[in-house]
């Protein structure tokens, strides 16, 4: 396939890899099935626990919000540097955001002396799953969350990769889509959540040792997306915003694949590209 | 840390508007900043029937939308064209796209409740067992009003929005500055925009955050905000000699303590203050005025003038300017931005509005209503921006910057 190269390649290294979703329960446990192209046995979401955060306060949370966190705390299990949690600036990236707390919320303005719970308007900021993250982490670094539509993972991964270049610091990054809270499902046709994440890091912060996979991307002005082997992983991919970074999860996950498109986000879209070193 | 970011150009700021309960471009806000006049109103808005004062834009409901774009209509995206229409702004971006690709000039917009008013109103309509009847995509999700600004400029380069409640469009000018720095594009158009709606007005309600008073940042009688709209745009390219105002440098930060209190010693705050600082390689007594979040709340404040203490500890002149427009969330960031571009340009201090008895617990060297005497242009300003959830950012911007050719 010939794809027009529009600037210069960057380069980065993933240091960790999280990814919560049906039957996906942990970027461990499930690196086989992107790895074989096969489907997960079940498709029940794990227990959503996120750490860090007092029983008190991890009643007030969502489930998306539980879901961000989940997937976050999972990318830091296996780590292959030492890299220090409370060291960390994020970048969320969410198409939707969190669409269980809008609809409570517009439900109530919809009754009479429009009712609006403070816990509801807290948790209804796009930046709420990165608020209560660094309150979880003590991470005082920069945070920033995005929205771009179905262009969201790509976007948050450039964000994030214009971040680590920027000031040579490892960065995480957390892609989430909710499934579609029924007053939306005429309109967001997207009936499994998901999340994912990684931590990156400069391409020369790295001791040699270290067990990190260096990624070269590159931006394309005309791209079409690099497709899952198997059904149930594609129907994700192509229904959940966050999910189309199971493609990049799929390069990690299997060392025979060289390099995967993902649309979206710079001009048309980027092409992935392990790099040995 | 930031040593990197100091190797790439400065961005000058090449064209910029702002629409506001002031007026509709940079002459109108000028001209009410300068006049020392507040213009919050008690009118009523469709679905708010609280007894507040609000910072409404006129105009907003009667914008028309450009025939092929018409079904993107919100208030927020009425707003956003009733925006980009001043200061010749629209024609600006016409002439970036002539001097750079396309796929060269990215897009960052900052707006914490984009379209929701549409659902808000479909919801309102909503019969028993029957859906919501309104544009998702086009007006309540937070990717609209970029999306509509991709269709309406013909920009094809790197596009996100960023929703960080109040400090969403201070980041913009960070996201895009690293996007340059990068080599992701080439220049960038960064937008603000937040509409009024039943959601924020009635949130801020529920946490007992609003005024019924106009705000009175600072003040020891002061107990709470005022909400208002705005769109405020900006191009940032690589300065050229003559760049009159430039980016100098940002600096963001989390508070890592509460969702929607501040950190009570600030700290989240200074961290940010001093992030800027360093990356632009300054002292602080370098910075002529500043900026506040200066919100009217009492934790807000306070919070504020102890981080002020840490990274200023000489003093430095600053105001809040909320109680002119009130607390536009999410278009805060760049409208405040843009009114330190105003001083910078116009020579003057804005002043701390309806900041009429000092608290005394606050020690920040106001610039006060009235009794402002100038003694210096200013040359360099900073503007202060936080949000919920801790999201804390910082903006230097510096007049006549001088530029290595």
């Amino acid at each position: 396939m010939n794809m027009p190269e529009l600037s210069s390649a960057i380069r980065i290294r993933v240091a960790g890899v999280g990814l919560i979703g049906p039957g996906l329960h942990g970027w461990q446990n499930s690196r086989k099935y992107l790895h074989q192209g096969s489907s997960p046995e079940f498709r029940d979401m794990p227990a959503l626990i996120p750490e860090g955060i007092s029983p008190r306060e991890r009643r007030r949370l969502t489930e998306t919000i539980k879901l961000a966190l989940v997937a976050a705390q999972d990318a830091l299990l296996n780590l292959s540097l030492p890299i220090a949690i409370e060291q960390l600036s994020t970048v969320f990236a969410s198409a939707n955001g969190d669409l269980f707390v809008a609809d409570k919320i517009l439900s109530a303005l919809a009754m009479p002396g429009k009712p609006v719970s403070p816990t509801h308007f807290h948790n209804s900021v796009h930046n709420a799953p990165a608020g209560y993250w660094h309150l979880a982490s003590h991470s005082m670094h920069a945070s920033t969350s995005i929205a771009a539509g179905e262009n969201s993972f790509v976007s948050g991964l450039m964000e994030a990769v214009s971040q680590v270049i920027t000031t040579a610091e490892p960065c995480l990054l957390v892609v989430c889509d909710s499934r579609a809270p029924e007053n939306y499902r005429q309109q967001i046709n997207c009936d499994d959540s998901l999340a994912l994440a990684l931590v990156l890091c400069n391409e020369h912060s790295i001791a040699a040792e270290g067990n990190t996979e260096l990624l070269e991307i590159r931006p394309l002005k005309a791209a079409s997306a690099t497709r899952l082997v198997d059904n149930t992983l594609e129907h994700l991919r192509q229904t959940n915003p966050a999910a189309k970074g199971l493609s990049l999860l799929n390069l990690l996950a299997d060392s025979e694949c060289k390099s995967v498109v993902i649309e979206g986000g710079l001009a048309a879209g980027v092409e992935i590209r392990r790099v040995a070193g | 840390m930031s040593q990197t970011n100091r190797l790439t150009p400065l961005l000058a700021l090449t064209a910029y508007t702002m629409t506001t309960a002031m007026g509709a471009g940079m002459q109108a806000n000028k001209k009410q900043l300068l006049a020392e006049r507040s213009c919050l109103s008690k009118e009523k808005l469709a679905g708010i029937e609280l007894d507040v004062w609000l910072g409404r834009v006129a105009g907003v409901e009667t914008q028309q939308l450009p025939q092929n774009l018409s079904d993107w209509i919100s208030r927020n995206n009425q707003l956003l064209e009733l925006g980009l229409q001043q200061d010749g702004f629209l024609q600006a971006c016409q002439q970036l796209l002539k001097r750079y690709a396309a796929d060269r000039v990215g897009l960052f917009v900052g707006t914490s409740t984009s379209g929701i008013q549409a659902a808000e109103a479909a919801y309102a309509q909503c019969k028993e067992n029957a859906y919501p009847e309104f544009n998702y995509r086009r007006s309540q999700n937070l990717y609209s009003p970029s999306s509509y600004l991709r269709r309406r400029l013909g920009i094809k380069g790197p596009s996100f929005t960023i929703s960080t409640a109040c400090s969403s469009s201070a980041k913009i000018f960070a996201a895009a500055h690293r996007h340059i720095a990068a080599g992701l594009c080439d220049a960038a158009i960064v937008v603000g925009v937040d509409s009024l709606c039943q959601m924020t007005l009635y949130g801020f309600n529920s946490l007992q955050l609003l005024s019924n008073q106009r705000c009175k940042p600072a003040d020891v009688d002061r107990d709470g905000i005022n909400i208002g709209e705005a769109m405020a745009a900006a191009i940032l390219e690589p300065a050229s000699k003559d760049a009159t105002v430039c980016l100098l440098a940002y600096g963001e930060s989390s508070d890592a303590w509460h969702m929607s209190t501040p950190h009570p010693e600030g700290a989240g705050a200074a961290r940010a203050m001093q992030a800027a600082l360093t990356m632009a390689g300054l002292s602080a007594g370098e910075v002529d005025y500043i900026n506040l979040h200066g919100t009217g709340t009492q934790a807000n404040d306070l919070a504020e003038d102890r981080a002020m203490q840490q990274v200023f500890p000489q003093g430095a002149f600053c105001s809040s300017t909320k109680a002119y427009c009130g607390h536009t969330l999410g278009a805060a960031g760049i409208v405040e931005a843009l009114i330190c571009v105003l001083a910078l340009e116009n020579n003057f201090y804005p002043v701390s509005l309806n900041t009429q008895s000092v608290d005394p617990a606050i020690h920040s060297k106001l610039v006060l209503p009235g009794r402002w005497q100038i003694q210096k242009p200013p040359l360099i300003a900073m503007s202060n921006s936080f949000g919920f959830g801790g999201s804390n950012a910082c903006l230097l911007l510096q007049k006549n910057a001088r530029v290595k050719t």
